[in-house]
Formats: C-alpha cells, sequence, structure tokens
C-alpha cells in the first residue's frame, strides 16, 4: 500500500510536466498545426479528455522518472483511442458499408499489433524500448512501429478534431516511435554526451515519428 | 417490480452471497462433507461459476419474459456445480435446458451433449465421481468433443451461418452454456488435455468470438454480443491457464452486465407526436462502459485477459485475431451508445441500465479483487489440469499482471492505479477548467 501511495506520489510530475501535462498539451498542438494545418479546438468534455491525458503521463518516455506502473498496447490504445471512437460513432460512421473504408486500417493496426509483440517478446510498452539481441527482432519492431503509425494515419485517428482527439493522435504517435527511440538510443549508446540521450532521444523520435505520419498523410491526398 | 420477480431476485442475491461465502470458505481446500458420502463437493470453480451464474441469472430475471423459471434454472444449476457425481452436473443441465427451453431442439440437444459425455467419462474411468484419482482415466476425445460441441451449441454458434445479415438471430441460452462452460472446465480436475482438444477450444472459440462481433456491427448487439462472449469464454478453456479461467470469468460477468443493460423486448414506438419514447431515458450513454472501450470495465478485462492470455501461451495470431473481436464489440456498442432514443438496440430502464453500467465498472476496477477471491482458488484447485503458459498475477494495490511460462511479464493492466490517477487527473483538470472560465468571464465581463 505504501508502495503504491509512493509511487502515485512520484507521479505528479508526470502529470503535470512531462510526458503528460503541458508538454502533451504542447506535442498535440504542434501535431495539430503540422497535419491538421490549424490548432486544436476545446475538448468538448473532460470524459473524452481525461483518458489520453492519462496514457501520455504514463508513457515510458526518458527523462521523465520510471514509473513502476506502466501500460501496455492495448490499454494504451484503448485510453488514447478513446476520443476518437467517440467521435466516431458521434459522427455516424459506425455502419457496416462506412466502416469497409477503414477496415485496411484496422488491419494494418492488428499487423502492428502482431510485430511488435512477436519482436518485444512481449505487449508492455517499456519492452517496446528494450535493445532486443537478435537483428530479426530489432527488424520487426521497427516494422511494427511504423506499421503501428500507418496504421492510426489509415484509420483517421490522425486527422484531428478537438484538442482530446489530437491529445490521443500524439499519444498514439509516440507509441508507435518507441521502437524507433529504442533504436536510437542503442544505436548511439556512447556517441552523445552523457545524459544528453534522455534530452535529445525523444523528441527526434518523434519528430521523425510525425515527419512520417505528415508524409502518409500528404501522399494519401495525392489523386 | 412484480412480487414474483422480487422473489427470484432474493434467490438469486443469496445465490451469489453463498457463492463469494464459498470462495471464501474453499479457499485452501474444497469442502466435502462428509455426510454427504462423497456426492457433494465445492470448490474455487464452484463459486467462481457459482457466483457467474447467478449475474447472469439476476440478468435474465431482470430482462426475460419468464423469470421465474430463469431463476430455477440458474438455482438448479448451482446445485449442479456442488455435485461430485458426473451424473448429478448432467442431470442439472439437462433440467435447466428444460426449464429455459421447454422442448426446444437446441437447449435439450446442447445439455444431451454435455451429459453423455460425461456419462462417457464416467463409464470408461469406471467411476461417476470426478475427484477420485483415476476419473481421469475417462477421458477420451469422443466425450471433450461432445462437451465442447454442446457447450458451443447452447452458446448459439449455429446462428452464425445460418442466420442472414441483418435477420434477428434465435436465442442463445447463455444460463445454459455457463452450465456447459462449468463441465468444459471441470475437465481440467480430471486431468490435463491433450493438445489437440487445446486447439480446438481454441479455434472454434477464436473464430466464433471473431465471427459474432462482426455480425454484433450490423445488428442485434444484445444477440450477438452475447455469443462473442460465449465464445470468448471457451476460448479462456482452450488457454488452460490462470489467464484463460479469468478469460472465462470476466467474459461471463461482462455478458450478464450486457444482457442486463440491452433489452429483449423490440424497439418502442415513437408517440403520435414524433417524441421518443419515455421509457428510454437518456441514459443510452450508460452504453460506452459496457462497450469494452474503455480500461476501467469488465468487457475491456475480459479482452485483456484474453490477449494477454494468449500472447503468454506464444499464440500471437490468436491474440490478435481476439483483439480485432474486441475492437469491433466495442464498435458495436459504441454505434448503439450514441443512437437516439427507442432506436436499435433498445435499452432497459434506465436502473437496470444504471446497474450493469456499475457492475462492468465494479468489475474493471476491481478486477484485482475479484481474480484474488474467486480466480486464484479456483486456478490453484485446477492447477494439475491447466498449463503454466499464461499465468494472471496480482499487481499488488495496482492491478494485474499476464506472466509467461517464465514468469516474465508479458501485459500488464493497473487497473486501480489508473483509477486513483483518472481521479487525481480529473480534479486537477476540473481546477483548471474552472480557473480558465473565471479568468474568461471577468475579461469580458
Amino acid at each position: 500500500m505504501g508502495e503504491a501511495l509512493g509511487a502515485l506520489g512520484l507521479a505528479w510530475p508526470r502529470l503535470l510536466l512531462y510526458p503528460g501535462g503541458l508538454s502533451a498539451l504542447l506535442g498535440a498542438w504542434l501535431l495539430a498545426r503540422w497535419l491538421g494545418r490549424n490548432s486544436p479546438t476545446p475538448a468538448a468534455s473532460l470524459v473524452d479528455l481525461l483518458p489520453p491525458l492519462l496514457a501520455l503521463s504514463l508513457l515510458p518516455l526518458p527523462p521523465a522518472r520510471a514509473f513502476p506502473y506502466g501500460l501496455d498496447l492495448p490499454t494504451s490504445l484503448a485510453l488514447l483511442l478513446w476520443p476518437w471512437l467517440r467521435a466516431l460513432a458521434q459522427s455516424g460512421e459506425i455502419e457496416p458499408g462506412r466502416l469497409r473504408v477503414r477496415a485496411p486500417g484496422g488491419a494494418l493496426l492488428l499487423l502492428a499489433m502482431l510485430l511488435l509483440a512477436e519482436g518485444a517478446g512481449a505487449i508492455e510498452l517499456s519492452a517496446l524500448l528494450r535493445a532486443p539481441t537478435e537483428g530479426w527482432r530489432w527488424a520487426l519492431l521497427i516494422a511494427g512501429g511504423l506499421a503501428w503509425i500507418g496504421a492510426v494515419q489509415r484509420l483517421g485517428a490522425l486527422r484531428g478534431g478537438d484538442l482530446s482527439v489530437w491529445l490521443g493522435a500524439w499519444g498514439l504517435l509516440l507509441v508507435g516511435a518507441l521502437p524507433l527511440l529504442g533504436g536510437l538510443a542503442e544505436l548511439l549508446a556512447g556517441r552523445l554526451p552523457e545524459g544528453w540521450a534522455g534530452w535529445l532521444l525523444p523528441p527526434l523520435a518523434a519528430l521523425i515519428a510525425a515527419l512520417f505520419a505528415g508524409a502518409l498523410a500528404r501522399l494519401g491526398k495525392r489523386p | 417490480m412484480r412480487f414474483s420477480q422480487a422473489i427470484c431476485f432474493a434467490v438469486l442475491a443469496l445465490l451469489l452471497a453463498a457463492a463469494a461465502a464459498l470462495a471464501w470458505l474453499a479457499r485452501d481446500l474444497p469442502l466435502e462433507p462428509g455426510w454427504a458420502r462423497g456426492l457433494l463437493r465445492a470448490d474455487g470453480l464452484t463459486a467462481l461459476l457459482g457466483a457467474c451464474t447467478a449475474l447472469i441469472g439476476l440478468a435474465e430475471v431482470a430482462g426475460g419474459r419468464s423469470p421465474a423459471r430463469a431463476a430455477a434454472a440458474a438455482t438448479l444449476l448451482c446445485v449442479g456445480y456442488l455435485s461430485a457425481h458426473l451424473a448429478g452436473l448432467g442431470v442439472a443441465l439437462l433440467g435447466a435446458a428444460i426449464l429455459l427451453g421447454g422442448r426446444r431442439a437446441v437447449p435439450i440437444g446442447a445439455s444431451l451433449a454435455v451429459a453423455v459425455g460425461l456419462a462417457l467419462i464416467a463409464l470408461q474411468a469406471g467411476t461417476w465421481r470426478y475427484p477420485v484419482p483415476t476419473a481421469g482415466l475417462g477421458l477420451n476425445s469422443l466425450s471433450f468433443a461432445l462437451i465442447l460441441l454442446g457447450t458451443l451449441a447452447a452458446a448459439g454458434a449455429a446462428a452464425l451461418p445460418s442466420t442472414q445479415p441483418g435477420a434477428p438471430p434465435p436465442p442463445a441460452w447463455p444460463l445454459l452454456a455457463a452450465g456447459c462452460l462449468y463441465a468444459l472446465l471441470r475437465l481440467f480436475s480430471l486431468g490435463p488435455w491433450n493438445l489437440g482438444w487445446l486447439y480446438a477450444a481454441m479455434l472454434l472459440g477464436g473464430a466464433m468470438a471473431l465471427w459474432a462481433a462482426v455480425r454484433a456491427i450490423a445488428s442485434h448487439p444484445r444477440e450477438w454480443l452475447g455469443r462473442y462472449y460465449l465464445a470468448l469464454g471457451v476460448a479462456g478453456a482452450g488457454l488452460a491457464s490462470g489467464a484463460g479461467v479469468a478469460l472465462a470469468a470476466f467474459a461471463l460477468i461482462a455478458l450478464a452486465a450486457l444482457r442486463l443493460a440491452l433489452s429483449e423486448e423490440p424497439p418502442l414506438a415513437p408517440s403520435a407526436d414524433g417524441e421518443p419514447p419515455s421509457a428510454e431515458s437518456a441514459g443510452r450513454g450508460l452504453l460506452w462502459l459496457l462497450s469494452g472501450a474503455l480500461p476501467f470495465t469488465a468487457p475491456f478485462t475480459a479482452a485483456w485477459a484474453a490477449v494477454a492470455g494468449a500472447l503468454a501461451g506464444e499464440l500471437s495470431l490468436l491474440a490478435v485475431a481476439l483483439w480485432a473481436a474486441a475492437l469491433l464489440a466495442a464498435l458495436a456498442l459504441a454505434r448503439a451508445a450514441v443512437g437516439p432514443a427507442g432506436s436499435d438496440p433498445p435499452v432497459a430502464g434506465t436502473p437496470w441500465l444504471r446497474l450493469a453500467a456499475g457492475l462492468s465498472l465494479a468489475a474493471g476496477v476491481g478486477a484485482p479483487a475479484l481474480v484474488w477471491l474467486l480466480v486464484e482458488p479456483a486456478v490453484a484447485q485446477l492447477q494439475a489440469g491447466l498449463t503454466p503458459f499464461g499465468e494472471l498475477a496480482l499487481w499488488p494495490w495496482a492491478g494485474l499482471l499476464a506472466l509467461d511460462a517464465s514468469r516474465q511479464p508479458v501485459a500488464t493492466l493497473p487497473s486501480l492505479a489508473l483509477a486513483a490517477l483518472m481521479l487525481v487527473l480529473g480534479a486537477l483538470a476540473w481546477v483548471v477548467s474552472r480557473l480558465l472560465g473565471s479568468w474568461r468571464d471577468q475579461r469580458h465581463g
């Protein structure tokens, strides 16, 4: 009990500053400007806003202090897709005929999960950051991360809406960037000054993921 | 509420309390009263399935057309679970089938198949009492196939290929299917299953879950999602692990919540002035808590146990199929949650809807407590028949962990920690929104 309360006490910087809180709001705003070409509108309700904010707060991103109660892929996906799913339902798009358009995105999402699970040997988010010893696992992880970003882009979860949807999109992008972050950390281990990796690599991985999502979005718009 | 319905509720509430008490009493060792001469036995599985059956019975009494029959069938099944004699369980299943379906072919056929399967085991082993060590000698493929097919038939599997898309499916028999699932899980008391049986249960359960979830998006989510949860239970038996037993339990709880929330009656017609029917309130939004789209609910916990259990057993493809089914099932109820009042599917009255949402939320947030009280004793006592691939462990004061055969965590569901952090975050966000609101008011006013 004491351990759990202590852990919750340590969660304040995560909830308020990074990776949740202010940094999440900033990331969502930047993503909305980059992919949606507009600032996000205010969230419709707290019910929509809280789940993605919570998932973002618990992402295993350095340099935030490690949090003992991490998430896994299904739980983080549910929390991050929550506002998008609510918006999708309210727009009346959950009809068998209209859902077929999103079927390739759904299939890609499942493929991404398969690749990530096989690559990491687990579906915990922190496992996606660990450096596997075999090369083929690296390949599966990176392919899984890219497929994840492609899937959420194809599903329309990166097309935006209000702030809560953009927060979810930012979180989904960061989850897809986790294997890339693990790869960069492994690649640059010992080449960066001590303590710099934690500050430099997460923004770099997020930037690469956002550029990749942007490229996919532009490609998708081509006639 | 009618008087007879109230009596039925009281009986089922007593059954639920008795199952909880039994789970506590039989936590370390099964209870076998000496005066019963070996005919009665209560262990963790008895308590677990007893509690789930009582919950489904409550839902059937609330929404069904014949509450007395549903209550009697649930009681009979729970008495059957207490029987150490395989014939006792078979007779209870047949009795429940007659009570629920009269002379209809599906329930009678399903219960008969399970009863014959149990009888064949007893005849081959030379003993009718399953706790006898030699009872496991009677396990054979024919008996297993009969019990598995009987369970699937009671769960309404036959409707999947035979029902046209959009057409109403024939009714499933959730109470009877819970009883058949008990018989299927009870086989673990006799000994480990062979690999073929495990694959058969996993594949048939997984395929049925996926198919039913696809059907649920188009129409009749009450019936199709009911089949989805029952199929998850069968897939859980096929996983043959602690996570599989937990999956079966959470799937049955989610099924009870679903049947409590969605009404069996056809949608009410709008009133003469075009207004939606007043009997259906604005509580439709509560269906979000039954959709499995949020991690604090019973349907999500069932889906998580399915994915985590399959991955811990190194069955990635099954995990992906079960996740796909869970996503589709979530979409089906998400659509229902935003539908206008009076639309399909019809929802139960507000009190039932609130009760269903509360049950789902309590089972989701309190999943560690349920696992500790009900699932862990059952798994410990069935250990000889289960595999080590996919154990569900308690994460003290945080939630649940799924462990693989080398006891490494594969998946994590910190439901209690998430709920606590959500409360903190909600309070923070509320304070910030109030401060922003008052700042805007001052600026404009």
